[in-house]
């Protein structure tokens, strides 16, 4: 698969504060990943960049292969990766739900026959069907951040950064909008950039990058990343229970692998020795 | 020292409207002093609206709450001196920052209880100290602080009031990791040292089980359980059929469980899980 | 109070709902025009049967009208009460330094109806149209006005924005007041000047709140291609439809009939 998005070689500075430096890194299309770090390790100022809202002090990042400080191609960069925020509340524009989502298609000058098609599609997608002519501020956290969602789907991008779209949001909430986020990643191939607080979802992610005072400080599949439990502490952040538990275990002198992440991999697991030992 | 009594109180939205909506109804408990109570349930089972009514923001529509004995809605220019006895910090309580200094913000709850200067600044010394805020960010603008301070420092201004009963409302929503830990480490470090009642208000049932020792579950504006975490976790399974998030690990020995492992699942801590799995293998060996 | 509803919009489907807005805005603007220059009691009562026949097409119920004329009755009935006693004419009945006269008694009647339709015409606007559709039809109407430099797209994009924030704003205040009450701030007893300043606390925070929002939002277009009112196209693109030149045509004939019935009656 082909590089979607690249970091090369990228530092920003807010006046003479440092927030990222020496970024490398490439993302390729169709990815699901998730982004950790503690506040303020810079996931953020990562985000803003990939869509031309900051542009990078020293280096450069690429969309498909478009310069983000190319300020001509803006739009297709804008189009190509979508950006959902951590505040539902506010990023929707219009008193109804589908007015809301047909807002990006009609910035870009859109013919209307297609945006109905387009808002229809994005609002299946987010499962928002019942709500069509909703208004915003009546429906749940969840609610909105789909809407949110649907807004930017109805660009058609080929890639959606989210930056804590979750954290706002109650478990419910929070599930509803990471079973849509996986689904768009699975069924439709959009590469997914997933900035969270929350371990248990990075851990569904295929890969994930942890920025610690503005470097990337480990990047690698779940499973690698999280059996290091004491390096995660160490970088502000913690393992999910499930590879708490198993780790734990481990230290028991259970034969477990370490990589567990899953709480159904760990089940199967200890079934499967509890059939070898009966 | 303060207990707070409710009886049969309950609160219903825009009462007597066509779109009116009950919140509460019926909940009869009693928070006893010095307990650590953690508060679970949906988005929408009353839990905002119970802990509003502690302090006499809401009234009940229906039925009493007492604060050590009194109705506090039975006189009403006492209604204020009884809402001091219950600290209330809302959800994302740093909205409420206002003043020019964060040492005059967390000076403004104890301003209003009428307090001497002197009186003041030693309960603001000792608020940001639980809170750990350090001396040089007292004189700064609370807009300049992080988001984590900003929280810490709205926190401050409850505590600087010295409720007898503090109550927090999802004190940790939106916060990283390490910032959830350490409010919930200063929550927990108050409790012990001060011996006040605390009442938290989490989505966690993590959290919760690891920190209070009391739960209140809610659920459709009633009180579905309440009582120690061992005995609340003693039902783990009707938890999670009401779709309630049950802590990873007791979600992982009830599987166990269903599929033939006889594990202990009225558990919630991680090491206590380990234990437990580990025993039954010990025990699975030995026959 | 979070429940204010600018414009207490009514989802239906009736004929008046499939209205392109414009239209509807016009024939609003028409019927308070005819208000002002009927000068009998019957017209008058014409064009309340007029405005009682839409009720009846959008399905309305009386009731609800009602609830909204109740606010402005105070109104109505002292400035009637006025006009009772103030204006000269043929004494109908006196008493004390008082007299009520039979011009006086008419101004009053004509007054109460006047009013009553006024705002039973402006209601149904706001009943039969989201505030959405009001924006978009006047974003149109006022089109032409862009030649003159007026900026008519950003405008309507900001009355937009703000019908959009008003529920959330309103919702933050009821929190930000929650939060320093339990703080211990007094905000119902006091001097004027005493509530004045305790209404401190409330406004800053709101007024940070407003900027960190407009901030987000203003973020979150960008990234959603906004650039402004240029080249944008519209989903719901408004259309005039045969459906709306009948409505036209037929309303103004009502309107007609009831000014031409003053000069035959009289």
């Amino acid at each position: 698969m082909s590089n979607l998005i690249r970091f090369d070689n990228v530092s920003f500075s807010y006046g003479s504060n440092r927030v990222l430096e020496g970024i490398d890194l490439e993302i390729r299309e169709g990815e699901f990943l998730a982004v950790l770090g503690y506040n303020g390790s810079g996931k953020s100022t990562m985000a803003k960049l990939i869509n031309g809202i900051l542009l990078p002090t020293e280096g450069k990042v690429y969309v498909d292969g478009m310069d983000t400080s190319d300020e001509t191609k803006l739009a297709d960069i804008r189009k190509t990766a979508g950006m959902v925020f951590q505040n539902p509340d506010n990023q929707i524009v219009a008193t109804i739900v589908e007015e809301d989502v047909a807002f990006a298609p009609e910035n870009l000058g859109i013919d209307p026959a297609e945006i109905r098609i387009r808002v229809d599609d994005a609002i299946k997608a987010v499962g928002l069907e019942k709500h069509v002519k909703d208004a915003p501020h009546k429906l749940s956290g969840g609610q909105k951040q789909r809407v949110a969602i649907a807004g930017v789907l109805a660009m058609q991008p080929r890639c959606i950064i989210l930056d804590e779209p979750t954290a706002m949001l109650d478990p419910k909430g929070r599930s509803l909008v990471m079973g849509v986020i996986e689904r768009l990643n699975r069924e439709k191939g959009i590469t997914i950039v997933l900035i969270t607080h929350f371990m248990e979802e990075a851990a569904r992610a295929d890969r994930i990058v942890i920025l610690s005072e503005g470097k990337v400080a480990e990047n690698g599949s779940p499973k690698e990343v999280f059996s290091k439990k004491e390096r995660m502490i160490s970088l502000g952040l913690e393992v999910p229970p499930v590879t708490d538990l198993t780790l734990r275990l481990i230290d028991n002198g259970i034969d477990l692998r370490k990589d567990i992440i899953k709480p159904e991999e760990l089940v199967d697991a200890l079934l499967e020795i509890k059939e070898t030992t009966d | 020292m303060s207990t707070i009594k409710l009886e049969n109180a309950g609160f219903v939205y825009q009462k007597g409207m066509p779109d009116e909506k009950v919140a509460v109804s019926g909940v009869s408990l009693t928070f006893e002093e010095g307990d650590f109570i953690g508060i679970i349930g949906h988005t929408g089972s009353g839990k905002s609206t119970l802990i509003q009514m502690l302090n006499g923001l809401l009234r009940p529509t229906s039925g009493h709450v007492y604060i050590d004995g009194d109705d506090i809605w039975d006189d009403r220019s006492k209604l204020r001196e009884k809402r001091f006895k219950v600290g209330l910090v809302l959800q994302y309580p740093e909205y409420q920052l206002f003043e020019e200094t964060v040492r005059k913000d967390i000076a403004f709850g104890p301003k209003n209880l009428g307090l001497s200067e002197e009186e003041i600044n030693s309960r603001v010394a000792e608020a940001a100290d639980f809170l750990k805020i350090p001396e040089k960010l007292l004189d700064r603008s609370p807009f300049d602080l992080s988001g984590g301070e900003k929280r810490r420092a709205a926190i401050a201004g409850v505590l600087a009031m010295r409720p007898e009963v503090l109550v927090l409302d999802e004190p940790t929503a939106g916060l990283d990791p390490r910032g959830r830990r350490e409010i919930l480490d200063v929550i927990s470090n108050y409790h012990k040292a001060e011996k006040k009642t605390i009442i938290l208000v989490s989505h966690s049932m993590d959290d919760v089980a690891r920190y209070a020792s009391k739960v209140l579950v809610m659920n459709a504006g009633g009180v579905f359980y309440y009582d120690t975490v061992d005995e609340v976790f003693k039902h783990a399974l009707e938890l999670r059929e009401t779709g309630l998030n049950i802590p990873t690990v007791t979600d992982i020995l009830l599987t166990l469980k269903e599929r033939g492992m006889d594990v202990d699942t009225d558990i919630y801590t991680p090491a206590r899980a380990a234990q437990t799995v580990t025993q039954y293998f010990k025990e699975v060996e030995a026959r | 109070m979070r429940d204010i509803t600018l414009g207490q919009y009514i989802n239906g489907d009736s004929v008046i709902h499939r209205l392109d807005p414009r239209i509807r805005l016009i024939l609003t603007l028409v019927y308070i025009i005819l208000l002002f220059i009927l000068k009998t009691i019957p017209q008058m009562l014409l064009a309340l049967a007029l405005i009682l026949g839409a009720y009846a097409l959008v399905r309305i119920p009386v009731k609800m009208l009602l609830k909204s004329l109740k606010p402005i009755i105070p109104i109505v009935v002292f400035t009637s009460v006025l006009n009772m006693f103030f204006v000269n004419g043929d004494v109908i009945f006196s008493f004390w330094k008082l007299s009520v006269t039979r011009q006086g008694l008419y101004y009053a009647v004509m007054l109460s109806l006047r009013v009553i339709c006024l705002l039973a015409g402006s209601s149904l606007l706001t009943y039969t149209s989201t505030p959405i559709e009001l924006t978009s039809a006047l974003e149109l109407l006022f089109m032409p006005l862009t030649k003159i430099g007026l900026p008519v797209n950003d405008l309507a994009m900001m009355m937009t924005i703000a019908l959009r924030f008003i529920p959330t704003l309103l919702e933050e205040t009821d929190k930000i007041m929650a939060a320093q009450k339990s703080r211990g701030a007094n905000l119902d007893t006091g001097t004027f000047m005493e509530r004045i300043r305790a209404l401190t606390p409330i406004l800053i925070p709101l007024f940070v709140s407003a900027f960190r929002r407009a901030d987000e939002l203003a973020l979150a277009m960008e990234c959603r291609c906004y650039n402004g009112g240029e080249g944008r196209t519209r989903m719901n693109a408004l259309k005039i439809r045969r459906s709306d030149c009948i409505a036209v045509v037929v309303f103004i004939g009502f309107c007609s009939l009831i000014v031409l019935s003053g000069r035959i009656s009289l």
